[in-house]
C-alpha cells in the first residue's frame, strides 16, 4: 500500500488547501458545422455540442464522487468561430454568438470559449465581422467568451487589429454599462495563443486538434502557499534550534518545494483527465497547470509571493520571485506528466487574487509592475479593471506594450483589461464569484496626440522567428 | 513463485533485528521456498505471513516450530494448508464472483477519545460486502489515524458506501472519513504514471 504519510499529504492538499480541478474543458471541432445559410450553421452548432458534450457534466460528476476531487469549471471550448463562421456577416456572428450561449445552457456547462478570431497577420473578412459582433455577442450572452490574437513571435504585432480591438474593448464594456461593463472580462487579447488553452475566457479547441479532446487546467495556489510556509517554519525552527543565525530555507530550498508540489498538482489533473477521456470516448489532451487564484482566502498568488518573503506585492523583488515561481511550476509540471500544454504558469489576475487586489489598493502593485512581472510569468494584464473613460490610444498602447513581451520572448502574453463605464481610477468594481472586486487601476494617459499606435499597419516579426 | 504454494505459515514474535533472515535460513535448510511474504511491526510485536512450497518428506507442523524456533524466545507459528487459505492471497481478487475489484483508499481521522470509530466504520464496509486488503490504523494522543485498502466488485455500491462513510463522519465531532479510488494516491506519489493504465 501506498505509504500513510504520502496518502494524508493528499489528503491534506484536498481537504484543507483547496486543491482542485479548477477546469475541465471538452475541446469541440465545429468546422463541420459550416453551413452558407445562417440558421443551419446556428443549428448545427447547438445539435453537434448537445451531442459530444451530453454526458460531460454527468461523467465530471462521477470522477468527483469517485476520487473526491472538485472539478471547479465544466467548460467548452469550440473551433475558432471566424473560422467556422467564413463567410458570414455581423448579423450570423451574433447569432451563432446566441447558439453557442444555448447549447452551453443546454449541457450544463457554465462558459463555452472559442468565439475568436486569429488577425495576427492581417483579417479576413469573418474575423472583422466577428470582431464587429463583440459587443453585442459579449453583453447580451451569459456564458460565450471570445478572444482576439492580433500578435505572434512569427508574424509580429497587427497594430490594424489592436486599434480595433481597443475600440472594441470600450464598445463591449458600455454595452454592458448595467453591469459595471462585466462583458469586457469574457474578452482575450492574445500575442501566441496555444491551440490547447483550457483557461477563459480565452479556451480554445485549435487547428491541429482532435474532434473532441478534453482538456484539464489544474490550479492550487494554496497547496503551494502552505508547503512553502511549512517548508520555511520547519527550516526556521530547525536553524534555531542549532543555533545558527541564518535562516533555515535557502531559495533554492524553495524552488524545489514548489516543483515538488507541482508535480502532485499536475498528477492529480492528469488522472482525471484520463479518467474523463476514457469516460467520453474522447482524446486526452494536456494539462494546464497554471496556479489561477481565486478571490478566497489561501487561493492566492499573492500569498505565494508573500510566503516566498515578498511582503508587498509589487515591491522590488516581485519580478523575481514571480519569475521563479513560474519556472518551477513548470519544471515541476514537465516532470509529472508529457501532456502538459495549455498556458501552464502562475496567473496574476488582479480582480480574481484578492491579495493582489489589496496591493494594488495599497499603491504597491501598479500597472507598470504588473507588466514587468507578466513578462516571466503567464499570462499578462489580466482582469485589469481600468477608468470607462480610458482613451483608445492608451488602451491600444497597454495592449501594444503586453504583445511585445509576448511576441519578443516567444510566450503566451494577453490582456483582459475592462474598462468600467462611468467609473474613474480608484474607485471600486466588484464582480462577485470567481471574478472578484478591486480598485479601478491608474492608468498613465498616452498623450492624445500619440501616433505610435495610430500609425497602424503592423510591427514586423523580430529577428528571433527567422528560424528556418 | 514457480513452484505450487503449499502452505500459508504466520509467526508473531517480539520484534529484534535478524528474524526475517533466521526464517529464510530456516526454510533454506529444509528446501522450502518462500513465495509471497508480508512483514509488519504492531506496538513492537513482529508478525510475517509467508506462502511456502513444501517439498514433499518434510513434515509441514515441524517446519513451523522450527521457524517458531528461529525467530526467538516468545515467538509462536501458525500453519494453514493452501487448500484452506483463500487462493487470492496474492491478487485479492477475493471480492465473490467479481470479474474486476476495484480498489480504493479508506481514510479516516477520529478523535482519541472516539472508541467505536473503528467498529463503525469496518462495520459499513462489512456490510457493503467491501473486503479490506491491506489495513494500518493507529490510536495516539492525537486520535486515531486509519488507512485502508480495499476492494469493491466492479466498483459497485461505491457511492452507497461513500453515503454510508460520510453519516459516519458526521455523526461525531471531529471525525473524517472518505473513500476514494487507490489510482489518485498512486498518480500523486509514486515517480511513474504506468500504474494507472491508461
Amino acid at each position: 500500500m501506498i505509504r500513510t504519510d504520502a496518502v494524508f499529504d493528499t489528503l491534506r492538499m484536498l481537504q484543507e488547501e483547496k486543491l482542485d480541478v479548477r477546469t475541465a474543458t471538452l475541446g469541440i471541432d465545429l468546422h463541420d458545422c459550416a453551413s452558407r445559410d445562417a440558421g443551419t450553421l446556428a443549428e448545427r452548432i447547438r445539435t453537434k455540442i448537445a451531442r459530444v458534450a451530453g454526458g460531460f457534466v454527468t461523467a465530471t460528476r462521477k470522477l468527483e464522487r469517485e476520487y473526491g476531487i472538485p472539478i471547479v469549471n465544466r467548460r467548452i471550448a469550440v473551433s475558432p468561430i471566424a473560422q467556422v463562421a467564413a463567410g458570414h456577416d455581423t448579423k450570423a456572428l451574433v447569432a451563432v454568438a446566441r447558439a453557442l450561449d444555448a447549447a452551453a445552457a443546454d449541457v450544463g456547462v457554465d462558459l463555452v470559449g472559442g468565439y475568436g478570431a486569429h488577425v495576427q497577420k492581417a483579417s479576413t473578412r469573418a474575423a472583422e465581422a466577428l470582431i464587429e459582433a463583440l459587443p453585442e455577442a459579449l453583453s447580451t450572452t451569459s456564458r460565450v467568451c471570445g478572444y482576439v490574437q492580433v500578435a505572434s513571435s512569427r508574424t509580429g504585432i497587427n497594430m490594424d487589429a489592436v486599434n480595433r480591438m481597443a475600440q472594441a474593448i470600450l464598445d463591449i464594456a458600455h454595452a454592458d454599462a448595467a453591469n459595471d461593463g462585466f462583458a469586457a472580462a469574457k474578452l482575450v487579447v492574445f500575442a501566441n495563443l496555444p491551440d490547447d488553452n483550457p483557461f477563459m475566457a480565452g479556451a480554445t479547441h485549435g487547428t491541429g486538434e482532435a474532434d473532441a479532446t478534453i482538456n484539464i487546467g489544474v490550479s492550487g495556489p494554496g497547496v503551494v502557499q502552505r508547503a512553502l510556509e511549512r517548508l520555511v517554519q520547519q527550516a526556521d525552527a530547525a536553524a534555531s534550534a542549532s543555533g545558527s543565525a541564518q535562516h533555515g530555507a535557502t531559495l533554492s530550498d524553495i524552488a524545489e518545494e514548489i516543483k515538488l508540489t507541482s508535480f502532485r498538482i499536475t498528477r492529480v489533473g492528469e488522472l482525471m483527465g484520463r479518467e474523463l477521456a476514457a469516460a467520453l470516448g474522447v482524446r486526452f489532451g494536456i494539462i494546464d497547470l497554471s496556479l489561477a487564484p481565486t478571490p478566497a482566502v489561501g487561493d492566492s498568488i499573492g500569498e505565494i509571493l508573500q510566503a516566498m518573503g515578498i511582503l508587498r506585492v509589487g515591491a522590488p523583488g516581485s519580478t523575481a520571485a514571480v519569475a521563479m515561481l513560474n519556472d518551477a511550476v513548470k519544471k515541476g509540471g514537465a516532470f509529472a506528466s508529457s501532456s502538459v500544454g495549455g498556458l501552464s504558469g502562475a496567473f496574476i489576475p488582479v480582480m480574481e487574487d484578492a491579495t493582489l487586489a489589496a496591493a494594488a489598493e495599497a499603491g504597491w502593485l501598479t500597472v507598470d509592475k504588473l507588466e514587468a512581472m507578466t513578462s516571466v510569468c503567464s499570462v499578462g494584464l489580466d482582469m485589469l479593471p481600468v477608468a470607462g473613460d480610458l482613451s483608445p490610444t492608451t488602451l491600444a498602447g497597454l495592449m501594444a506594450d503586453e504583445m511585445a513581451i509576448g511576441m519578443i520572448n516567444g510566450k503566451t502574453t494577453a490582456t483582459r483589461i475592462v474598462p468600467v463605464p462611468g467609473k474613474k481610477a480608484g474607485e471600486h468594481v466588484s464582480y462577485g464569484g470567481l471574478f472578484g472586486a478591486s480598485m479601478i487601476m491608474h492608468v498613465r494617459e498616452s498623450d492624445p496626440n500619440d501616433r505610435f499606435a495610430a500609425f497602424g499597419g503592423r510591427i514586423p516579426a523580430p529577428l528571433n522567428a527567422l528560424k528556418n | 513463485m514457480t513452484v505450487e504454494p503449499t502452505h500459508l505459515i504466520s509467526v508473531l514474535t517480539p520484534d529484534h533485528p535478524g528474524i526475517v533472515h533466521a526464517l529464510v535460513k530456516t526454510l533454506d535448510a529444509q528446501g522450502a521456498i518462500a513465495g509471497e511474504v508480508s512483514q509488519t511491526v504492531v506496538a513492537g510485536a513482529f508478525t510475517i505471513a509467508l506462502v511456502v512450497a513444501i517439498p514433499d518428506g518434510v513434515d509441514p507442523a515441524e517446519l513451523a516450530q522450527e521457524l517458531a524456533t528461529a525467530a526467538g524466545a516468545g515467538a509462536s507459528a501458525t500453519l494453514l494448508p493452501m487448500s484452506a487459505a483463500p487462493r487470492a492471497c496474492g491478487g485479492v481478487a477475493s471480492v465473490a464472483g467479481a470479474a474486476r475489484a476495484e480498489r480504493y483508499l479508506l481514510t479516516a481521522i477520529a478523535a482519541d477519545d472516539d472508541e467505536n470509530a473503528l467498529s463503525t466504520i469496518t462495520r459499513a464496509v462489512s456490510d457493503r460486502n467491501g473486503n479490506f486488503v491491506d489495513f494500518a490504523s493507529q490510536r495516539s494522543e492525537h486520535g486515531l489515524r486509519l488507512v485502508a485498502e480495499l476492494e469493491l466488485a466492479n466498483g459497485d455500491g461505491l457511492t452507497d458506501l461513500q453515503d454510508a462513510l460520510s453519516e459516519i463522519a458526521a455523526s461525531v465531532p471531529g471525525r473524517t472519513v472518505r473513500l476514494q479510488h487507490e489510482r489518485l494516491f498512486a498518480a500523486t506519489s509514486e515517480v511513474a504514471f504506468r500504474r494507472l493504465g491508461r
